[in-house]
């Protein structure tokens, strides 16, 4: 039978297929090891037809229709010598693995089903989803040391080198303008002492440097009174405690208290703390420099304030009552 | 306290001890000051000097974000 070119009527064709293309997936054989072997087999067969072009990968397409006329497979026959014409057809000339080792190709008329099913095995997109898969989900698991328990979790470091232009005419007058820049910066930038003197030199007020330098002629309190300014932690008690004994040889004895009961005269006197005067911690929390023009603090001074006695006399065990 | 007098040079207030003499160090002057500005901006805007400024704080900046991207499951 001879198709006629042209013509809408599919050619008649004597095939002796007794199975689909699909039927290894159904018989059973959709096992692991069958799939890997049927994988293999498909990625060299994808490989071969890559590499033999276009048109073979058209032939061995499953989505290859019936409707082709067998004259185009008879052309193509012609013009190669391996074929994947349509299987199943009489004039279909199946060569065997000998052609390439120089032998003649061995022709087989009508291949047996199992043959039909390795010629017609589809390209399965189970490669490309498992690739995928073993991409998105099969990959080795980004465990932190944190989820052990007792690990030492360490910072990674990284070290970036390179080989910096130093030496060239450009970079030297970089570097010398930066340098520049950078002492106008120190000329305009005040310095901060250690202690915060509010950027003043501390030479200039001698008389309070008495008490704070070592062989100073300047009293105990004075010297307390100096530490306490410049909110040393250790000395301010010291400030709290010497002061009553000079109080009390002092001044009178306090005011009668109209209240017998202790909370009264504790929240209405400011309780001496550690850190100073209410104004002295502001200042320190703040990191305000020192004034000290402001306010000047003496021993004596602090004795004339009512509040301040009243406040060390609660402090002091045994002396609120004794007339 | 020291007795200290104020004086009135060039525009800026000084302060005198006893002996006629600056307590404290004497602050630079506007022209000096501008001369200066004048100066630190002119290198600012020098091209190859941002460029290498611009260079040193990208790559700090890369820095700071590597470090993010390798210690941000350590640092949670």
């Amino acid at each position: 039978m001879s198709h006629v070119p042209g013509s809408n009527k599919a050619p008649p064709i004597n095939r002796v297929v007794t199975s689909t293309p699909w039927d290894y997936l159904i018989n059973g054989e959709d096992s692991d090891a069958s799939n890997e072997d049927a994988e293999l087999n498909l990625d060299m067969e994808m490989l071969q037809n890559n590499l033999h072009g276009s048109k073979h990968r058209h032939l061995n397409s499953p989505r290859r229709s019936n409707t082709k006329s067998p004259s185009f497979h008879s052309a193509d026959d012609t013009t190669t010598t391996t074929t994947n014409s349509r299987p199943g057809s009489p004039l279909a000339i199946q060569t065997s693995e000998q052609k390439t080792n120089g032998s003649p190709p061995t022709l087989v008329l009508n291949p047996t089903a199992h043959q039909l099913q390795q010629q017609q095995r589809p390209r399965s997109p189970r490669v490309k989803v498992r690739k995928a898969t073993q991409m998105l989900f099969e990959r080795p698991l980004i465990e932190t040391p944190k989820h052990k328990e007792g690990a030492h979790v360490a910072f990674q470091r990284i070290k970036i080198t390179g080989q910096p232009d130093t030496h060239s005419e450009e970079a030297c007058m970089v570097g010398t303008k930066i340098q520049r820049a950078m002492a106008l910066r120190d000329k305009y930038l005040v310095p901060m002492p250690a202690e915060n003197w509010g950027g003043l030199d501390p030479e200039i007020y001698t008389e309070f440097m008495k008490g704070k330098m070592p062989g100073g002629d300047a009293t105990t309190a004075a010297s307390d009174v100096n530490k306490a300014l410049r909110f040393d932690a250790s000395t301010t008690t010291r400030t709290t405690t010497t002061t009553p004994s000079v109080l009390r040889s002092n001044q009178p004895p306090p005011l009668p208290l109209t209240t017998p009961s202790t909370t009264t005269s504790s929240t209405t006197a400011p309780t001496p703390r550690t850190g100073g005067t209410a104004r002295q911690r502001l200042r320190r929390r703040m990191d305000v420099p020192y004034n000290p023009y402001s306010k000047k603090l003496s021993p004596g001074k602090i004795g004339t304030n009512p509040l301040l006695l009243l406040a060390i006399a609660a402090t002091i065990p045994g002396t609120r009552y004794s007339h | 306290m020291k007795d200290v007098s104020f004086v009135v040079r060039n525009g800026v207030f000084t302060t005198l001890s006893t002996q006629s003499e600056p307590l404290f160090e004497r602050p630079h002057d506007v022209n000096e000051f501008y001369e200066d500005l004048d100066e630190l901006l002119t290198i600012c805007n020098n091209g190859p000097v941002r460029s290498f400024s611009y260079t040193r704080l990208k790559l700090l900046e890369i820095h700071f974000k590597t470090h993010v991207q390798l210690n941000r499951y350590g640092a949670l």
